[in-house]
């Protein structure tokens, strides 16, 4: 649930920063397209932080 | 049949219409069962702290093991200059908490007559997730200025892919409260639906089966049973992720740049 939540917002707000490109820049659909790809990194990212917190928790207390 | 509905419990009832400006004010019964976290959670602790004895008794020594917990964990995320928010992660782990086991009640003396999870409704969650992101960018830029914004400047990355890693690292920062919110919230319902649906089987089965099915009831009575213990860990569980998520955001307020 935890890591799901991570690569949900991070997916979700770079999908929505893509489409507020779009409807400003007039970029359809290549701002959502790109918003999305960036929005699986920074998601990805999420969860790989989340993991470390996790494994840097258990010895750190 | 009774009725099964298992999301009938979250349901929203007005208790008190009251009606200002066009907006639809009224007292819910989730304004009462917040009402209720906070009263019970003043009397308790007041109780609790009333002897202020040295050597404390069961009451006063819970008390301070709380205090010491919310202590610990802020001081060892987001080191010791964090204790000045030491009140604020306090009262949202113990209004989280409190809300949880609140509603962990079957039956409840209250509105309905039955017990209403706040944190099953992601607007009340969304508030305390967005309270919490609006604090680390207020005090993080009153605190540090421009410096700040090394929070999205992660050291040690070549010139080329700073600004591919720049945009990721605010995406994710934009994403917090969305992930912050949404954890607290999906468990919670999640949990509660599953207990509700597990404990409508036995009323299905009676009703359906007769003596038949009142034998074959125990089988979901034991799950939601054991389901009930899981839930009452999960409730604590998640006040402590909320919490321990805040030091975490806080700490990168008070130390921006990895």
């Amino acid at each position: 649930m935890r890591y799901g939540s991570e690569f949900f917002g991070g997916v979700l707000v770079g999908g929505a920063l893509g489409i507020g490109l779009d409807y400003i820049a007039g970029w359809s659909p290549w701002g959502l397209i790109v918003g999305t790809m960036f929005g699986f990194a920074a998601g990805t990212l999420n969860v790989v932080r989340a993991a470390k917190e996790i494994s840097s928790g258990s010895n750190g207390g | 049949m009774a009725d099964t509905n298992p999301i009938k419990q979250f349901e929203i009832h007005e208790l008190v219409p009251f009606e200002a400006f066009g907006l639809n004010l009224a007292f819910t019964n989730s304004s009462f069962f917040m009402m209720l976290t906070t009263v019970v959670t003043i009397i308790l602790f007041t109780l609790a702290m009333s002897s202020r004895a040295l050597v404390p008794n069961r009451a006063q020594s819970v008390a301070e093991i709380i205090y010491g917990f919310v202590a610990d964990m802020l001081r060892s995320t987001a080191g010791p200059d964090a204790l000045r928010f030491f009140p604020f992660v306090f009262t949202l782990f113990i209004f989280i908490l409190m809300a949880n086991m609140l509603g962990m009640f079957p039956y409840f003396p209250g509105p309905g007559l039955h017990s209403f999870t706040i944190t099953s409704h992601l607007i009340v969650t969304v508030a305390l997730a967005m309270l919490v992101w609006l604090t680390v960018i207020v005090y993080g830029v009153f605190k540090n200025g421009p410096k700040f914004l090394k929070l999205f400047v992660p050291s040690g990355v070549p010139a080329y892919i700073l600004p591919f890693v720049s945009l990721i690292e605010v995406i994710s920062f934009i994403s917090r409260p969305i992930s912050h919110s949404v954890r607290l919230f999906a468990n919670m319902l999640a949990g509660h639906i599953l207990l509700k649906v597990f404990a409508g089987f036995i009323v299905m089965l009676g009703a359906g089966l007769g003596v038949g099915g009142y034998v074959l009831g125990i089988a979901p009575f034991a799950m939601t049973l054991g389901l009930t213990a899981l839930e009452f860990l999960v409730a604590f569980l998640q006040a402590y992720v909320f919490a321990i998520l805040t030091c975490i955001y806080l700490s990168d307020a008070l130390h921006p740049g990895h």
